[in-house]
């Protein structure tokens, strides 16, 4: 019997809150929140009570999608990057590039948020750049 | 416009075995009773739940009646044992939420007509006393704050500072 | 107390000790066993509760026969008793080892349940978490509908109370069920999401005080499961985690001793 708490974050929202991975013979088997933690205090809200089921969800995307004809197949990641580079750019050649919008994650950290917002402004040419905890 | 006197909504659950046929009975004498009482037959008392009488409360029922045979002759031999216990749980709970005295348990077998007429009468002239039930009333706006008297709100606001 | 749960696990008495261990500057739940004896020497005592009963009862149910240990207090016994009453534990094969009995001086270091201060302005108004039942039996029936309606509305319905909850186990729920309780709204159904919990508290409830610890929006619950529990022991004098009884609400009962409400 091997069974840990795993101390983690939150992958939902901005907030951040910490929550414990209930691990039972290395498997993810509950959540529970983390009681000293200063941003939630042991509250979680429903997101964060069920975060253990995603990760082991038979719904959950292990690779990458690329739609061909009206129907999803799967790709490797240097394919489906290239297929969204090549309609990004046909997009800003026949629209203009205020047609694309970026939108980025709180969950993502402030370099990652600075290149994302680089990206939108210096590759694709737009301001619309905003954030899910911009609020 | 004159104001509607208030007619209570009364959900009643009644036994399938005694209360029904009570009801069954007091209809068939032609014995008057108030006409607030929406009855659900069901095969025993002791299938109320409490969910279903929550569920009542909360769509909108004013008060609930429960009717069971008396201890000893439950069709199903114990069965009412179970729903004095619930149901006596319940009057407490309600009770403790504001909700009390709109809860009623009461043992009529097929035989009292005129108890089933009685209990009735009596339990529909309680919640009629006792007005609208205050689920509905508050349901049109639930309360930002607890407790009838708020202080104004310049206080309030000064309070936080 | 580290010595003595060290010679239980090499003796092999123990298979596993649930206590707790520092990571990342939090006190958390972790499982002491042979593997790691080392580990031992960081075992803290006075962490806030978590409930290690409810994974007694995962581990318990995963490998059936396994001896643990559990870090714990007079609490801890109740839901675990109420837990092996509902045949969720074995209670052979869990061990409660409460670190006041083997060290009186660290006694009351143990960080306690701590309820959410009001402010002013529900000061002002009479909402206080940290009023007793008493309090609340003082006010009219208005007022009472008013304030629990209060509480209750301001549910988001996180289902935190129900999943911390040491003693709720069961794979299907009533507050899941599709037509006691909507999905897909909120604001909760006021009042039956918590009125339903309350009913599914009599007889089990150890008041161990989490449910409103992991509460959100700081909603009593603890003092509704308090009276829920005086109802319990007042008309079937039951006391939960102490009684080896089934709970009053789950057995018939030999004979009917309680008697109707009179309509007036």
């Amino acid at each position: 019997m091997e069974y840990k708490i795993i101390p983690s974050v939150c992958s939902y929202c901005g907030t951040g809150c910490g929550v414990l991975f209930k691990v039972m013979n290395g498997r993810l088997v509950g959540t529970l929140p983390n009681k000293t933690h200063p941003v939630n205090e042991g509250g979680l809200c429903i997101k964060g009570w069920n975060l253990h089921e995603y990760v082991n969800s038979f719904l959950r995307l292990t690779s990458p999608l690329v739609k061909v004809k009206g129907r999803f197949h799967k790709a490797t990641w240097d394919e489906a990057i290239q297929v969204a580079a090549d309609h990004f750019t046909s997009i800003v050649e026949k629209y203009g590039p205020d047609s694309v919008g970026v939108l980025v994650s709180a969950k993502m950290t402030n370099e990652e948020n600075f290149l994302a917002q680089k990206f939108a402004r210096a590759v694709i040419g737009t301001n619309n750049v905003d954030h899910c905890a911009r609020l | 416009m004159k104001a509607e006197p208030f007619e209570p909504k009364i959900l009643a659950f009644f036994c399938n075995w005694c209360t029904y046929g009570a009801a069954d009975l007091a209809g068939v004498s032609r014995l008057q009773y108030p006409p607030n009482v929406r009855p659900i037959r069901v095969m025993c008392s002791a299938t109320v739940s409490p969910h279903h009488v929550l569920r009542a409360f909360q769509s909108g029922a004013d008060g609930v009646l429960v009717g069971g045979c008396h201890v000893g002759d439950c069709h199903y031999i114990y069965g009412n044992y179970m729903t004095i216990k619930r149901i006596r749980f319940l009057q407490e709970l309600l009770e403790f939420v504001g909700l009390g005295e709109r809860l009623h348990l009461e043992w009529i077998s097929s035989a009292e007509a005129q108890k089933f007429v009685q209990v009735v009468t009596e339990f529909t002239l309680k919640i009629k006393e006792l007005g609208p039930s205050p689920l509905t009333v508050l349901s049109k706006g639930l309360p930002a704050m607890a407790l009838s008297s708020p202080p104004p709100r310049e206080n309030a606001r000064a309070a936080v500072g | 107390m580290r010595e003595q749960i060290r010679s239980w696990l090499e003796s092999g008495e123990m298979d596993a000790f649930l206590g707790f261990k520092e990571v990342e500057g939090h006190p958390i739940p972790h499982l002491f066993s042979k593997a790691n004896l080392a580990e031992l020497e960081g075992l803290i005592v006075n962490a806030p509760r978590y409930p290690l009963e409810t994974l007694v009862a995962e581990m318990l149910q995963s490998q059936p026969g396994m001896k643990l240990g559990v870090l714990g207090d007079e609490t801890t016994r109740r839901a675990l008793n109420v837990l092996s009453i509902w045949n969720q534990v074995s209670p052979e094969s869990v061990r409660v080892i409460d670190p006041d009995q083997f060290a009186p001086e660290e006694k009351g270091a143990r960080k306690v349940f701590r309820v959410s201060e009001p402010g002013p302005v529900k000061l002002e108004r009479g909402i206080d978490n940290r009023l007793g039942v008493d309090a609340i039996q003082a006010l009219d029936g208005d007022d009472r509908v008013r304030r629990w309606m209060y509480e209750f509305q301001k549910c988001i319905k996180c289902y935190g109370c129900r999943n911390i909850c040491p003693v709720c186990f069961c794979k299907e729920c009533s507050l899941e069920h599709q037509d006691l309780i909507s999905t897909g709204t909120v604001l909760t159904e006021v009042p039956i999401f918590h009125l339903v919990r309350a009913v599914h508290m009599a007889g089990r409830c150890i008041d161990c005080g989490m449910c409103e610890q992991a509460c959100p929006a700081d909603i009593p619950l603890r003092l509704l499961y308090r009276k829920v529990n005086s109802i319990v022991m007042e008309l079937f004098d039951y006391e939960n985690g102490l009684s080896s009884d089934q709970p009053p609400l789950s057995v018939l009962g030999e004979k009917v001793v309680l008697e109707l409400k009179p309509i007036h």
